[in-house]
């Protein structure tokens, strides 16, 4: 493939040339590896300098889009990861643990000066990229096999919309247990109707409704399953509209709602910055308003943490009060402000 | 998205902006900024252009304006602009991908017409290129019209395609082929509400669509023949002339032009500044999504804080009520609106302070401008750096250029325009003093003339119907009263060359006999030589006839009388009128030309009435009603006709109107 540009990445993300959250993240890294195969770099905190701009470029100028932010850090673990490896081989220092790493306060600074010239820097960076593109990869699988343990025979589930990790989980676990899927259309897209005709090919009794028959419709409902845009800091999540009165629907009747996400989705941003307005495009065409009434059209809907059950991710469920450890886990302390 | 060709050419997708064209928002405005960077929610409306340009994958976009004194700040804009979008590579690459900016300019480009006779002698177009006008804003799907294009054209030779909305003009279309068959644009002061509709273009076509009102948002699809149409027609100076012209040559040329009406998507001409307002509305109210008011256009960061559900955007460092009485509203960086200040649908700029229970309404305000209290400001324009004192009322249409200051109270009529310059024409080296009936006391403003500036958009303007093919200059031409301010001061002195040419070209065709056909030739050559309207110049044909007559009189020594000279002029150029007068409207021209000729020239006063007699019996050039009309009714603008004209024609008119009667009654 030619060599992306971080100019042309940032294009693309805006002209929103991509489908999936999944293509976004692809992309990312491999604009990411073509800024550590590239010979801009020498020391460490060249290439985390380097790395890190692109993060707050595209943080600048679109706030909602968190996965190539996510992206971005997951590198600069990386690298981070490997140098001290890589110093510590060669200076016998020992390798910081988990809870010490969580001890360091995120607001010391900047990230750690990484001054030392190490020529095998540049292929252990790339070789550990290449792994995390498998696991992205990988992970629709993962995720899709967790499903026949989750769902049970003869269980209602819930979904909205279209989420094509939700279709996987669904059908690979109707391979071998018998289920009821209602989906909610969740307007103005109508997503849920191609997602409804999905599930019909591949076998599962479908029940389309509406979204507003989301509530009574709740009480005989045994789990909802959904996808989201990005896992908030506080774990909550960030997702399609119609999600927020689902999940309080859900937790009235005491339903649990899962998550289905991949470990790329996991922002260390708060639902307060990831915001997007969209246009007033469910107007038909041709009516005029007068200027006193106001349209609006939210494109992401918040879900608290207190109204999730449980994160499906590649590697394990996760509850979201959880969500900390996977997230120190996943990204360096001193990257959380980017 | 540049498609490449089975032969190894690759197609570069252009786009050509005229930037300073058309109408203009008026003096105070242009002294300060250029139309296509006047900020529409903060942003220059060429930045909208851009953006989209690159968002459709344009490669190449050409900025054209005239060479005066706000093309350096264009040049420095697209050039800042293009490199911010580059980052912080050179421009001298090329990357593949992204928006190349050019900036053209020309001394005398007065029209779209003028623009393409250019951009087709420098040779920059090298294909199909969108054509766009500087000032609007639109998120019409260009890529999937511009395949369109390319496939039409690819079954079928056709110039343009253009595409068109809702209002202001009369199109009819042919269904099945999309083709435009019919076009008239819909003025202000439209006369009639019919149509009157050849029949040949109904008999050609299969299914016919009329779109009674289609909204024309400037944007079309020209191939490469266009250009070279403008620069074969020196007479088309606007694209409807084009657009007439190959409707009407269309057996000659087999050009066509389709049309489509689009449902979708966003498109909005900011043409005058009350236009402004409204587009700017729109932008704010996010119809133009993704061009979108918090989101800068340049760097693409999110420079504002939005709140949707009363539709304002606000920088982080901006004070300002955010209740309420706020609506539909952008505020700039730094700037500091009063707890009490109701704001409703307007732009303010950085750095503007707005006192306590200032009202704002549908304005918009630029940089640095301090509003006292209690001060009204409804639907204007204010400049950079304006000062208003307490209690100010501003009425709408107003426009306050920048740095202008006025004092308390100052209450301003509607559409006054107030400039902190001077204006021009007082080389007597005095000072002249503010007055303060204008501006209050320690105020600095002046009001800016109008002369013949007209605020009507451009729909307003009059046209004529194409009269038919037939000669290079059959066509009339629409009077673009813009263009003719400009040329103030060149226009008589071509007007005189011009009728001291028409007037010995005559004289010698008389001589020697030409045929009217050469005749009309040498005028029509003329004319596009001194670029001289259609009216003037049958007005100075028939005066010129006249006078030729005169001519071989006194040539003739007085050998042949006035009259009989005059008599044979006419005669010898009945041809040459023919082709000139086709119209009610032409004849009540050549009635008044001939009425200031006599007014001009006393000897043609007696011969008036055989003239007319002349014209309109013998040659059938006028007709019986429009002498009548002209006569009864004084003659067609201010002036009635001489007194003494009055009483030459009594008899002629009073004879006429009997043979009305007489005809009529034998018709019963």
């Amino acid at each position: 493939m030619a060599q992306l540009s971080e100019r042309e990445f940032i294009d693309k993300l805006r002209f929103e040339k991509y489908d999936t959250e999944q293509a976004k993240a692809e992309e990312s890294l491999y604009l990411m590896e073509c800024i550590v195969g590239s010979v801009h770099w020498k020391t460490g905190s060249d290439l985390l300098n380097l790395l890190r701009n692109v993060g707050t470029s595209v943080q600048a100028k679109m706030p909602w889009e968190t996965t190539p932010c996510n992206m971005v850090q997951r590198v600069i673990k990386i690298v981070i990861d490997e140098y001290n490896t890589l110093r510590g081989e060669n200076q016998g220092v020992e390798y910081p643990s988990l809870s010490q790493s969580m001890l360091v306060d995120p607001a010391c600074g900047d990230l750690p000066k990484c001054t030392e010239v190490i020529p095998e820097l540049q292929d252990r960076v790339l070789e550990a990229i290449a792994e995390q593109k498998a696991e992205i990869e990988q992970s629709q699988e993962l995720i899709a096999a967790q499903g026949v343990s989750k769902i049970h025979n003869d269980e209602v589930i819930m979904t909205c919309g279209m989420c094509p990790l939700v279709l996987a989980f669904l059908t690979k676990a109707a391979k071998q247990r018998k289920f009821h899927v209602i989906v909610a259309e969740c307007a103005p897209k109508y997503d849920g109707h191609p997602m409804a005709k999905a599930l019909c090919t591949a076998g599962i009794q479908t029940t389309l409704i509406q979204d507003s028959a989301v509530f009574p419709i709740m009480s005989r409902v045994n789990k909802v399953i959904i996808g989201t845009k990005t896992v908030v800091s506080n774990g909550g999540i960030k997702t399609f509209v119609g999600a927020a009165s689902l999940a309080s629907a859900a937790k009235f009747y005491s339903v649990p709602l899962y998550v289905c996400t991949p470990t790329y989705k996991f922002s260390l941003m708060g639902c307060e910055e990831i915001s997007h307005e969209s246009s007033t495009s469910i107007i038909p065409k041709g009516t005029k308003f007068s200027p006193s009434v106001n349209t609006a059209l939210t494109k992401l809907d918040y879900v608290p943490p207190e109204n999730v059950t449980s994160f499906i991710t590649n590697n394990r469920g996760i509850a979201p009060s959880y969500v900390y450890r996977q997230l120190s886990e996943l990204y360096h302390p001193t990257s959380y402000d980017l | 998205m540049a498609p490449k060709a089975e032969i190894h050419e690759e197609q570069v997708l252009q786009a050509v902006i005229l930037a300073q064209c058309e109408q203009d928002y008026g003096d105070p405005v242009t002294q300060d900024v250029p139309k296509v960077l006047a900020p529409l929610a903060n942003t220059p409306l060429l930045e909208y252009s851009l953006e989209w340009l690159e968002r459709c994958g344009v490669e190449e976009a050409i900025v054209y304006c005239r060479a005066d004194t706000h093309l350096e700040t264009i040049r420095e804009h697209c050039r800042v602009a293009f490199m911010t979008r580059r980052g912080d590579t050179t421009p001298a690459t090329t990357h593949p991908g992204g928006l190349r900016v050019n900036v053209v300019a020309s001394e005398d480009c007065h029209s779209l017409g003028d623009a393409m006779r250019d951009l087709y002698a420098k040779s920059l177009l090298k294909g199909d290129f969108i054509l766009l006008q500087g000032d609007t804003v639109t998120t019409l799907d260009l890529p999937a019209l511009v395949t369109e294009h390319r496939e039409s054209r690819a079954a079928d030779r056709n110039a343009i395609m253009t595409c068109r909305k809702t209002t202001t003009a009369t199109l009819l279309v042919s269904a099945s082929t999309n083709k435009l068959l019919l076009h008239r644009r819909r003025g202000g002061r439209s006369t009639s509400s019919r149509l009157s509709v050849p029949t040949e273009l109904l008999q050609g076509a299969g299914d016919i669509l009329a779109y009674p009102a289609a909204y024309d948002p400037s944007v079309t699809i020209c191939s490469e023949v266009v250009p070279s149409l403008f620069s074969d027609n020196f007479d088309y100076s606007t694209l409807d002339s084009l657009v007439r012209g190959v409707i009407e040559q269309e057996e000659l040329l087999g050009y066509t032009i389709k049309c489509r009406v689009l449902e979708g998507g966003y498109a909005g001409r900011a043409a005058s500044i009350n236009s402004l307002i409204g587009v700017s509305g729109e932008v704010v109210g996010r119809q133009a999504y993704p061009l979108v008011p918090e989101v800068s256009q340049t760097s693409h960061r999110v420079r504002y804080h939005h709140d949707a559900f009363t539709h304002t955007y606000w920088d982080p460092s901006a004070k300002f009520p955010k209740g309420s009485m706020v609506t539909g509203v952008v505020v700039g960086a730094g700037t500091e609106v009063s707890p009490t200040a109701h704001l409703q649908n307007t732009t303010l700029g950085d750095h503007c302070t707005l006192g306590d229970g200032v009202v704002v309404r549908e304005s918009v305000v630029m940089t640095g401008v301090c509003v006292k209290g209690a001060s009204k400001l409804e639907q204007c324009w204010v400049g950079d750096n304006v000062v208003l004192g307490e209690g100010v009322v501003v009425a709408p249409g107003c426009v306050i250029g920048a740095g202008v200051t006025l004092g308390d109270r100052v209450v301003l009529a509607p559409g006054t325009r107030l400039s902190a310059r001077p204006p021009l024409g007082d080389l007597g080296g005095d000072v002249i003093e503010p007055d303060p009936a204008v501006c209050g006391v320690g105020g600095v403003a002046y009001v800016v003339d109008q002369e013949e500036e007209e605020e009507e958009e451009e729909e307003d303007e009059e046209e004529e119907d194409g009269g038919g093919g037939g000669g290079g200059g059959g066509e009339m031409d629409e009077s673009e009263e813009s263009e003719e301010e400009i040329q103030m001061s060149d226009d008589e002195y071509n007007m005189n060359e011009f009728q001291h040419e028409v007037q010995e070209s005559l004289s010698t065709a008389l001589r020697e006999g030409a045929a009217a056909e050469n005749v009309v030739l040498e005028i029509n050559a003329s004319r596009h030589a001194y670029n001289v309207s259609m009216e003037d110049v049958l007005t100075s044909v028939v005066q010129g006839i006249l006078k030729a007559g005169q001519e071989r009189s006194t040539a003739s020594k007085g050998a042949e009388g006035l009259w009989p000279a005059v008599k044979s002029s006419i005669t010898a150029f009945q041809g040459v009128l023919r082709n000139y007068v086709k119209k009610n409207r032409d004849q009540i021209l050549l009635l008044n030309a001939v009425e200031s000729l006599v007014r001009s020239c006393p000897p043609f006063l007696p011969l008036a009435k055989g003239v007319l007699f002349e014209l309109n019996q013998t040659h059938e050039i006028l007709d019986d009603e429009v002498i009548v009309a002209w006569y009864r009714g004084g003659a067609a603008g201010a002036t009635s006709p001489l007194p003494a004209l009055r009483t030459a024609l009594a008899k002629f008119v009073e004879w006429l109107e009997e043979e009305e009667e007489e005809s009529e009654e034998e018709e019963d």
